[in-house]
């Protein structure tokens, strides 16, 4: 391997840690160390300007309603209002913790999103990989076209697919198990297919659009690097794995990260649909329950759905907090 | 009136202004400036909803409400009943709506603001019944129209919590509830129309004197009116929830007539099991899982009376009926029906599509027995004309006796009605508004709000046209040109169908419907009916126990669907008495005798 | 870098690639030809959907191509001038959110990606929280009322106007991409922070530039939830809702309805059905052709080329 190479793959590892702007101590940037902190606001004033509309946006968009969050702790009525409804301490949230299938739905939404994460986690990789690997460039550029497509279609139109293609008595998957000599499983009703069904339906309609920003990624490398490993005479799984993974490594590490924050919110559209009375047992998650409760409901329960909204949140800033320090113990990058 | 501190910040309904009190008073301060800026700054149209201009002050609405004291009834009515239009055919036993010269009394100087759903294909403001009513009332109405539907529900219950209120709702049958009426209601956001009613609304009245428990039904537990009741009474609903089909198809090629009892019902199964003209991949007796449990209502009916899958009453006494040894009884026959293959285990896991699916098989339907509401359930293309659609082939499956000789099917005695008409604090004017609503109560108006312009989409009966009962018709329907689709709206208005009125349309040969189908369905089942003393009415819960019911409602049915399922499938044993047991126990442990103190107590606060 | 060096180095690759290469190379051309078979069948089946009758749909007999071949679909999509204004406003709605989030988001990446930015982290977080804690949709309809937005086009922009995930990735991004070299460099010649944005980082990072106004654009296409609850006039009415009102509408469950008009509910489930698979197509045309002009931006080699040049 070239020594250019290892300086590639050793900056896109280190630079975002304090010990990488150390590395470049002769820098001017690094040189900042020692200036006053005024000074140092003063010079990137510019730097701020540039930050200034995102900011407004998040202030105005995300911070200013959250103060709609305490209805978590009030019994909201519309008359009332946000600010005016009784305040009720923690009860909606003692309620859901206390209620009847607390447990199986926690571990359900858990065991659903975490399988999916996982699995979901390294096929775009994989995908983005091959694409960028594949010589024959018009091919690989149909391939993209077509795999990002069916991220357009409609999850009630994928799960009317699904159900035809995997239906026990004319579906075209179980027929294939036949004509193998297999038994078909139960693809949509057996408790145990539920989750590989509602996990691989789903990596196959989104990996080729997760696929993009990877592909993005891999334009940072310079062929200049593959060219002279090649010279040195590595093979392509091998500069794939010494050039192109370090070079995604960074995004996918953020990518993962943000995933895990957001863990707890699995696909709530698509379980429903793919809810049936058999598969009950693991498909029922938080999200579709609280979706039942809502409309079994007379009146709409704004305050029970917010309680659950927010230990689900706060579930998810835990996972996040420790995945990203964990992240940075191990690869030296994380979001913050 | 026309406060300018109202107008921007409208979300505290007069009476409630004592109790948010000083933060939100602070609070519109502030947003006001802000809004002031921002849309200087941007120059953004600034958009004040009509529906904040022009609020009724609370004291126009004290004297128009008669405040907390009034007694219902107890005012004279200052406007009198239209005269009749001559020359109407009614049948003799005729109740319902009269056509009758209706004479504006609206001068158009205020625009109210209604709410209404809509769908892509109508456009309320150029609608040829918005443009009748507003000529025949006089009132000039501004719609805000949200979707049908759920999301028709999300975005009112964004603009009622946003607190732009439009001066009245029509919120048909899917946007509020009787809860929800009731309790907004007692927190203001609504006004009480008892004393309106008495006063300016002789048509409504005139469907209250011919219904009396109507009033009654619709009160809120604080006893007063807050919502106009909209009737659409109609005969077939009543067994619609356990109307369940079988193929005549099927049954012409064995040789049979339809099963009686349930032991001819399996004699049937296995000759349709041995028939040879059954098409590929069929099945005997299905539905799908969002309807399983009603089919299965189906046939429990033949071993008690189960008048709702959860709660039968008995005098004032409300219960739980799983208990009953012959709810057990019908559950492990159905639990047999699986084992023996005459229930189709997809059931259990079919999609509404794929139910649709087996209703459209090329060769007819692939099922002998299936549930359905209406055709559509089972037959996405159902085709009237066609001998060969599933709709025709398909014929209702009469209740049958069951062992014991019980033969019932649930009747629905109370829901030939609902509330759908609101009026708010925000309202200049209540009383053109009520008498805008009621107007509509007039038999004329009430057609052309489905049916669009008279002498194009609809028009008055001649001697001797037949009636879907059977007796002379009141009005035809004609078909509508493609072109005329934004005439009429959907059943979204004030509207008053009663049994007559919609029996009194004429039956079209050219032009067949499934109404008269499912007409002759009702009869089939209505000898069977479960009792209205057995029935429980709809009830309107307040805050606290609609907070609770979701939850139990929700476990309840999904419990009762997975343990049908453990049953169905032979994962558990119905006739096995601890695999009973821990059914009955699992229930109580979701919080069945909560769920029925509820409902007791509403119960008893209602009819008290 | 120049055509003829890029030439140059293919010819040198076809020369020198080892055996293990080449089966590679088929490996996965045989793989990510499985796989886009398995996306095609999908596709073909809504394609042949959209043309066929909707009893051949509805009974199973079309399974592959066209039964009953009609272009009735097409037409009454066309019929529905909702669906047209439709998709116009969501050509407008999403050309703008394109341009102002991609501008928000690069600006703001960039950013945040300066590890001499203090108080990075804390920026950082302050973002981050936001993709886990949301007031709500009342609040949030409160905030776009007082704002004045309410059955405005920029309520169908600005809430959204941001994605975190994407600022977090653009940061990411621009972290692994631009060299701190080039931004010493820049500083020695006396470059401010927004020349060295302007002038070196921006023609660096067309990638994610293309990727964030993709992004960006499909997002605001598909959204359908602010368009319900912001704009009460139906002429603003973005393509997704116009879509959702005819598709959804008929998911209501009868039984809980007094006197729902059994006709009727058939009625509306067979438009559906029939307008269905035509309308998932015309919904899905314009973020399938912007794919290929993001695709052409893919282009290796840029970085490296500006530092030579």
């Amino acid at each position: 391997m070239s020594t250019d190479q290892q300086t590639f793959v050793d900056q896109l590892r280190v630079e975002d840690t304090p010990s990488g702007r150390r590395k470049h101590s002769a820098s001017p940037i690094a040189g900042q160390r020692t200036t006053p902190l005024s000074k140092k606001l003063k010079r990137s004033w510019q730097l701020y300007l540039l930050l200034l509309p995102a900011v407004i946006w998040v202030v105005l968009f995300a911070y200013w309603p959250m103060y709609g969050i305490q209805i978590a702790f009030r019994d909201f009525t519309p008359v009332g209002g946000i600010t005016g409804s009784d305040w009720v301490g923690l009860k909606h949230i003692e309620k859901f913790v206390t209620s009847y299938n607390f447990w199986p739905l926690l571990s359900n939404t858990l065991i659903l999103a975490f399988y999916e994460l996982i699995a979901g986690f390294p096929i775009p990789i994989i995908l983005a990989l091959a694409l960028n690997a594949v010589r024959q460039k018009y091919f690989s550029r149909i391939v993209q076209l077509i795999t990002y497509a069916p991220n357009f279609i409609s999850i009630v139109v994928v799960v009317g697919i699904l159900v035809m293609l995997l239906d026990p008595q004319m579906g075209i998957v179980p027929h294939a198990f036949e004509l193998l000599g297999l038994t078909p499983p139960a693809f949509l009703t057996d408790p145990g297919w539920f989750r590989h069904t509602y996990v691989w339906s789903g990596i196959w309609q989104t990996a080729g659009f997760s696929a993009i920003i990877y592909l993005a990624a891999l334009t940072s490398v310079p062929p200049e690097l593959h060219e002279a490993a090649k010279v040195d005479g590595a093979t392509h799984v091998r500069r794939m794995w010494h050039i192109d993974v370090p070079a995604i490594l960074p995004i996918a590490i953020v990518l993962m990260i943000l995933n895990v924050g957001s863990i707890m919110s699995v696909g709530f559209e698509k379980v429903l649909l793919m809810q049936n009375p058999l598969n009950l047992v693991t498909s029922q998650v938080i999200d579709t329950y609280v979706y039942e409760v809502g409309l079994k409901s007379p009146i709409p329960q704004y305050s029970y759905a917010t309680a659950i909204g927010l230990f689900r949140s706060v579930i998810g800033l835990i996972l996040l907090v420790t995945v990203n320090s964990l992240a940075k113990r191990v690869t030296k990058a994380g979001l913050f | 009136m026309n406060d300018p501190d109202r107008t921007d910040h409208p979300s505290s309904p007069p009476s409630l202004v004592g109790d948010t009190g000083t933060d939100d008073r602070a609070g519109s301060v502030a947003r006001r400036t802000f809004l002031g800026r921002s849309a200087a700054l941007g120059g953004a149209a600034m958009i004040t909803p009509a529906a904040l201009v022009g609020c009724g002050s609370e004291d126009s609405a004290g004297q128009v409400t008669g405040g907390d004291d009034y007694t219902p009834g107890s005012a004279d009515l200052q406007v009198e009943i239209a005269p009749e239009i001559d020359g109407i055919l009614y049948p003799d036993d005729y109740v319902g709506p009269r056509a009758r010269e209706l004479e504006p009394f609206g001068d158009g100087t205020i625009d109210f603001t209604i709410l209404s759903q809509t769908d892509p294909e109508l456009d309320l403001a150029t609608n040829y019944y918005s443009t009748l009513l507003e000529q025949t009332t006089g009132v000039k109405a501004s719609y805000v129209t949200v979707p049908a539907g759920e999301d028709g529900k999300t975005k009112v219950n964004a603009i009622v919590a946003g607190g732009e209120l439009p001066h009245a709702l029509m919120v048909g049958q899917d946007i509020f509830n009787p809860s929800e009426i009731s309790i907004y209601g007692q927190q203001g956001l609504f006004i009480p129309l008892d004393k309106l009613i008495d006063e300016n609304a002789p048509h409504i009245l005139d469907m209250f004197d011919s219904f009396p428990n109507m009033r009654q039904q619709y009160t809120a537990p604080d006893g007063k009116l807050y919502g106009v009741p909209s009737m659409n009474d109609c005969y077939h609903c009543k067994s619609a929830n356990v109307r369940t089909w079988i193929n005549q198809d099927w049954l012409k090629g064995i040789g049979a007539s339809s099963p009686e009892t349930l032991e001819e019902y399996v004699s049937v199964m296995d000759e349709f099991r041995a028939f040879s003209g059954r098409p590929d991949a069929s099945v005997l007796t299905t539905a799908d899982a969002d309807t399983m449990l009603q089919l299965f209502q189906f046939f429990l009916g033949s071993f008690l009376e189960i008048p709702d899958l959860w709660l039968r009453r008995t005098g004032s006494t409300l219960e739980w009926h799983h208990r009953d040894p012959a709810f057990r009884a019908g559950i492990v026959w159905i639990q047999e029906q699986f084992a023996a293959g005459n229930f189709d285990p997809g059931i259990f896991s079919n999609t509404a599509e794929q139910y649709q699916k087996l209703g459209d098989g090329p060769d007819g339907p692939r099922f002998g027995v299936g549930y359905g509401y209406s055709t559509y359930q089972f037959s996405a293309a159902a085709d009237y004309t066609d001998p060969d659609s599933a709709a025709l082939i398909m014929t209702p499956l009469a209740p049958m006796a069951g062992p014991d000789g019980v033969r019932t099917a649930q009747w629905d005695h109370f829901s030939y009605g609902y509330l759908n008409y609101v009026i708010t604090p925000e309202c200049p004017d209540p009383v053109q508004l009520i008498r805008w609503a009621d107007y509509q109560f007039e038999l004329g108006l009430t057609i052309s709000g489905g049916r669009g312009e008279q002498g194009v989409g609809w028009d008055f009966a001649s001697e001797g046209q037949m009636g879907i009962d059977g007796q002379q018709a009141v009005y035809e329907v004609l078909p509508t040109p493609e072109d005329l689709k934004n005439t009429a709206w959907r059943e979204w208005g004030p509207l008053y169908k009663s049994m007559s009125q919609r029996h009194g349309e004429v039956v079209q040969e050219s032009n067949p419907s499934v109404e008269p189908i499912l007409f002759r369905a009702a009869e089939l089942y209505e000898p069977f009916a479960t009792p209205e003393e057995s029935g429980v009415p709809p009830l309107v819960l307040d805050m606290d126990q609609s907070a609770q019911i979701g939850e139990i409602t929700t476990n309840l049915e999904s419990h009762l669907k997975q343990a049908m399922a453990a049953f169905g499938t032979g994962a558990k044993d119905a006739s096995d008495d601890a695999d009973w047991d821990e059914y009955i126990a699992t229930a109580s442990s979701i919080g069945i005798d909560t769920y029925t103190e509820i409902h007791q107590a509403a119960y008893d606060a209602q009819n008290g | 870098m120049t055509v003829h060096a890029t030439a140059e180095v293919r010819a040198h690759r076809h020369i020198k690639d080892p055996r293990s290469d080449r089966i590679l190379n088929v490996v996965l051309l045989v793989l990510l030809t499985l796989f886009t078979l398995t996306i095609v069948y999908p596709f073909v089946y809504i394609i042949s959907a959209s043309l066929s009758s909707p009893t051949a749909v509805s009974s199973g007999e079309m399974w592959l191509w066209p039964v009953g071949f009609s272009l009735d679909a097409y037409q009454a999509v066309l019929d529905y001038p909702a669906i047209t204004r439709g998709f116009l406003n969501s050509l407008l709605y999403s050309g703008a959110a394109m341009l102002i989030g991609t501008a928000a988001t690069v600006m703001g990446g960039y950013a945040l990606s300066r590890s001499d930015l203090v108080g990075r982290n804390a920026f950082t977080l302050v973002f981050v929280l936001t993709m886990m804690f949301s007031g709500g949709m009342i609040p949030t309809y409160l905030v776009v009322r007082d704002l004045g937005m309410l059955n405005t086009i920029w309520a169908m922009i600005l809430p959204a106007a941001v994605s975190v995930w994407q600022l977090i990735v653009t940061r990411t991004f621009f972290q692994t991409t631009i060299p701190h070299e080039l931004l010493e460099c820049s500083r020695i010649d006396g470059a401010s922070d927004l020349r060295f944005f302007a002038r070196i980082v921006l023609p660096l990072s067309k990638p994610i530039l293309a990727v964030n106004l993709l992004l960006y654009g499909v997002a605001t296409w598909n959204a359908y939830f602010n368009g319900l609850i912001y704009l009460t006039d139906e002429d603003l009415y973005p393509l997704q809702l116009v879509m959702r009102n005819i598709l959804l509408e008929n998911t209501f469950d009868p039984s809980k309805m007094a006197g729902a008009n059994p006709d009727r509910i058939a009625e509306m489930q067979q438009l559906a059905d029939k307008l269905k698979y035509a309308l998932i197509i015309i919904a899905s045309v314009p973020p399938l052709i912007a794919y290929p002009f993001v695709q052409k931006h893919f282009v290796k080699g840029m970085m490296i080329g500006s530092l030579k040049g």
